[in-house]
């Protein structure tokens, strides 16, 4: 029986070529999630496609709200799809912001790999642009607002004229067909968006992984994986059974958290699954904001002082075009972020990988991020406009901590003196914590919450910079561990590991029968724990499949850490049992 | 020439650096893109010219997608002439209106809603209008006119601007009668986010002292503000246009709306533009009273 089975499986292996495969390979060692979560984004991305293809399927562009109002209550599943697309959409953010970060860290962006990491850039643009038309495709109270929003932001930055045109191409003149137009417009940005995952792909498969830090002692040559070295784990199974577990986990993963926050129900609108009707208690409570990764851009609208106080006038062929007083808001939402991300590359230094050797790119990274987070959450809890003097001292702090903080660890990593860096970094700290509470007072700002906002808003700058220091601390120790070699080479798994392979393929087939016999109109929430179950299951047995294909690449480690990736399937399974 | 392409394309100072160059085809004497040969020949010449080839038709074909792309526009319509009736029938008559209460009616489509305001002062005496002023201009930066009267009854004024000019006058026995679109004319905020607030009534999280006393309409989505006095001109910005005025008459003492002036509706591409007439509002439209 068995020789039976391993000749078919060699048969199949070598008619199809499997083993010969032009694809790049990579250590027994880098297959972790920390060299995946391109990965995660591409899986994502995947069911994203698949997802969308379904809801397609009924779409009705003349009345979209109350298409999937109705959908919602008569069609069997439509609401777990529904939900998962949208969770698909902020995993896939997520993992991309992640999948950056991660990137920057260990020096991924240097040379070879800076046109790569270019076209991640332009990827991420690519997304939230399919993001914002995908969620104005909705019809619901935030698309109306959206597209509001959407078409006086043109008209505004690129002059009335011009501005108009846009807003047309975008959204249509015409109500009854407007809907149509947004969803081919997302439709056209994601498979543009697919076209440059694509590149971004070949681009891997042209430069191979970016060596860890950990075999390179942060040196940037070589920059390539010698692939000769005995290590290398075989594309065909290994890699590939490592792509279907990370997609059967993002997918399982997917459903899971988005049945817990249906869950939940209303906590806070960013945080809401559904579609926001009018006429409902959720209507009522709802305000005019976008999805979470979009609500920066949404706050640095409400900063009055970004507008230009005269409107422009050009002429252009006799014609007078004015306007453009939103277009400063436009380039710093839009333009700037996608720029600076696009020069870190060219901002960094020969020799060494280590962000700290490469403070400039490290900082303008830095201050990036921690805005994006500053103006997300503030964007989230406030909804007012803003005068100039409080709300500069918000973009302030951040540098007071962020700079010498930077300054500080690079100190300590050289093994210079490090109490003048450390004085430094207090005191500015020190001053950071202080300059809102102060501008607060001196500006009487305490007598509207808009002032107490942009004083939390200042404070949160020191926090996330705080975070993003740890975070290259992090980096730095993490890099200086040498990997461990010598353990005993144990071939063969434990019986408590085939225990919880069993027990998980058990999951599989109790989820899968429920999911048959379950009412999904009655129990819309339970049916997507359910998938989340059984696709997170999936993941579990097939981990445990790729354990035995790369355990004479990648020892076995204590039963508690072979463990940790079973986590997921005890998360979806806690899941099931709060929504049940 | 070749130095430059050479310098973008290969990085010369790395023998043997394949960076990039591996993307482009070599040809038959094995060199590679542009940084092989000894001097920039004919051949890189033509390379160069199938590039742009490329690059150009792909260009050109942005603006036949772009024609494609732009949607019809609907017929624009001349502006009904439309009476404007309270909900049981009734007309309006310029003595129905209280002073400084904000009523709203849709003109010229349904789906634009306008203010109507009988403009008071804060002891509720009315104020008339008369205000020259154009299409576009730049904010104000000032108290709303209205605390700055002193005796006068009559506002005339002439804002300046550029764009087109329209002038923007009052009905009614004390000319004090006006409608202005009440969708904001930065991001489209409607009305009750955008509104009026009489004189003496205090703007809440207003933005500015400027504008605390009311006499204006504010918008709280950006804390945009309009005088109403001086034609709804824009007294703080984002907004940069005033508000659409909606132009009433007064005929046998009721009030019809006429046509809109100033600037385009928000959102709209022109204020009467529709597909089918029935979006337009017809002969009678409802004045609703907030
Ligand atoms: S929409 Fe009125 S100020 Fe922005």
């Amino acid at each position: 029986m068995s020789s039976t089975l391993k000749k078919l499986y060699d048969l199949l292996v070598e008619r199809l070529g499997l083993d010969r495969l032009p694809l790049r390979s990579v250590p027994y060692s880098y297959v972790s999630v920390e060299f995946w979560l391109g990965a995660i984004v591409a899986a994502s991305f995947m069911w994203l496609a698949i997802s969308g293809l379904l809801l397609l399927l009924y779409y009705d562009y003349t009345n979209p709200a109350e298409a999937n109002r109705r959908l919602l209550e008569s069609k069997p599943f439509f609401r777990p799809l529904l939900t998962s697309h949208l969770m698909a959409a902020n995993l896939m953010i997520l993992g991309a912001v992640a999948h950056f970060v991660r990137n920057f860290l260990v020096g991924a962006y240097k040379k070879p790999r800076e046109a790569m990491w270019i076209v991640g850039v332009i990827a991420g643009f690519l997304a939230l642009q399919a993001a914002f038309f995908g969620y104005a495709s909705i019809g619901d109270k935030i698309a109306i607002e959206a597209i509001n929003i959407g078409s006086g932001f043109v008209s505004n930055s690129f002059g009335e004229y011009f501005g108009k045109i846009l807003a047309a191409l975008a959204f249509d003149v015409t109500e009854s067909t407007r809907y149509l137009r947004t969803v081919a417009i997302h439709v056209a940005f994601a498979v543009l968006l697919g076209v440059v995952f694509l590149l971004h792909f070949i681009l891997f498969e042209a430069q191979g992984i970016h060596p860890s830090p950990r075999e390179t002692g942060w040196r940037d040559e070589p920059s390539k994986i010698d692939e000769t070295r005995k290590d290398m784990a075989p594309w065909f199974p290994v890699n590939l059974t490592y792509i279907i577990v990370v997609t059967f986990g993002v997918w399982g993963f997917i459903f899971t958290l988005s049945a817990f926050l249906q869950g939940l129900g209303w906590v806070h609108q960013l945080l809401y699954q559904l579609p926001i009707f009018e006429g409902t208690p959720e209507g009522e409570m709802a305000r005019p904001m976008p999805p979470w990764f979009l609500v920066y851009a949404f706050k640095l609208f409400q900063l009055t002082f970004l507008y230009l106080p005269e409107p422009l006038k050009i002429p252009v062929l006799g014609l007078e075009i004015y306007g453009f007083s939103a277009l400063p808001v436009f380039i710093a939402s839009f333009v700037l972020p996608i720029l600076v991300l696009a020069i870190i590359p060219f901002m960094a230094r020969r020799g060494s990988t280590h962000p700290l050797d490469n403070m400039a790119a490290a900082t303008v990274l830095g201050l990036l991020l921690v805005y994006l987070a500053q103006l997300t959450i503030w964007g989230a809890v406030t909804l007012s406009f803003h005068t100039t003097f409080t709300a500069i001292v918000v973009f302030i702090t951040p540098i007071l901590t962020l700079v010498p903080g930077l300054q500080m660890l690079r100190a300590t990593m050289k093994g210079e003196d490090i109490n003048k860096p450390m004085i430094r970094f207090f005191s500015l700290s020190l001053i950071a914590i202080a300059l809102p509470f102060a501008t607060l007072i001196a500006t009487r700002g305490y007598e509207s919450d808009t002032g107490m906002g942009d004083a939390i808003t200042g404070l949160l700058g020191v926090v996330f910079s705080l975070i993003y220091l740890s975070l290259i601390a992090f980096t730095v120790f993490s890099g200086e561990s040498e990997p461990k070699t010598g353990e005993p080479r144990q071939l063969d798994l434990p019986t408590p590991l085939i225990a919880v392979a069993i027990a998980e393929l058990f999951l599989v087939l109790f989820s899968a029968i429920s999911l048959a016999l379950i009412n999904p109109l009655a129990n819309p929430i339970l049916a997507s724990a359910l998938i989340g179950l059984l696709l997170t299951s999936a993941y579990g047995v097939a981990h445990i499949a790729l354990r035995a294909l790369t355990l004479h690449g990648k020892p076995l480690e204590s039963l508690g850490s072979e463990l940790v990736p079973h986590m997921l399937v005890v998360l979806s399974l806690a899941v099931l049992i709060f929504v049940a | 020439m070749s130095f430059i392409v050479r310098k973008l394309i290969v990085n010369p100072k790395i023998p043997g650096d394949e960076y990039l160059s591996v993307y482009l085809a070599c040809d038959r004497r094995g060199w590679c893109g542009m940084g092989g040969g000894p001097k920039f020949d004919r051949r890189d010449f033509v390379k160069i010219l199938g590039a742009f080839g490329v690059v150009g038709a792909g260009g050109g074909l942005a603006i036949p997608i772009v024609k494609y792309m732009m949607p019809e526009i609907p017929k624009a319509y001349s502006y009904p002439q439309t009476r404007l009736v309270w909900g049981d029938g009734r007309p309006v008559r310029a003595s129905d209106l209280e002073v400084n209460k904000i009523y709203l009616f849709n003109y010229p489509l349904h789906s634009t809603p306008n203010f109507l305001v009988n403009l008071g002062d804060e002891r509720g005496e009315p104020v008339g209008v008369r205000v020259k002023l154009y299409t576009n201009m730049s904010p104000l930066n000032e108290e709303p006119i209205i605390f700055k009267l002193g005796q006068t009854r009559l506002v005339e004024f002439n804002v300046p601007g550029y764009g087109r000019e329209y002038v923007v006058e009052g009905v009614g026995p004390n000319k004090s009668i006006v409608a202005y679109s009440a969708i904001c004319q930065h991001f489209g905020c409607p009305y009750p986010a955008m509104k009026f607030y009489p004189p003496g009534q205090q703007v809440p999280l207003a933005r500015s002292e400027l504008v605390v006393k009311g006499g204006v309409i504010y918008c709280t989505c950006h804390g945009g503000a309009y005088d109403p006095y001086r034609g709804a001109a824009v007294l703080l910005n984002p907004p940069q246009r005033p508000l659409p005025f909606v132009k009433l008459e007064e005929r046998n003492g009721e009030l019809w709306a006429v046509e809109v002036l100033g600037a385009t509706v928000f959102g709209k591409f022109c204020n009467t533009c529709a597909a089918e007439e029935g979006e337009l509002v017809g002969s009678e439209t409802v004045v609703r009273e907030v």
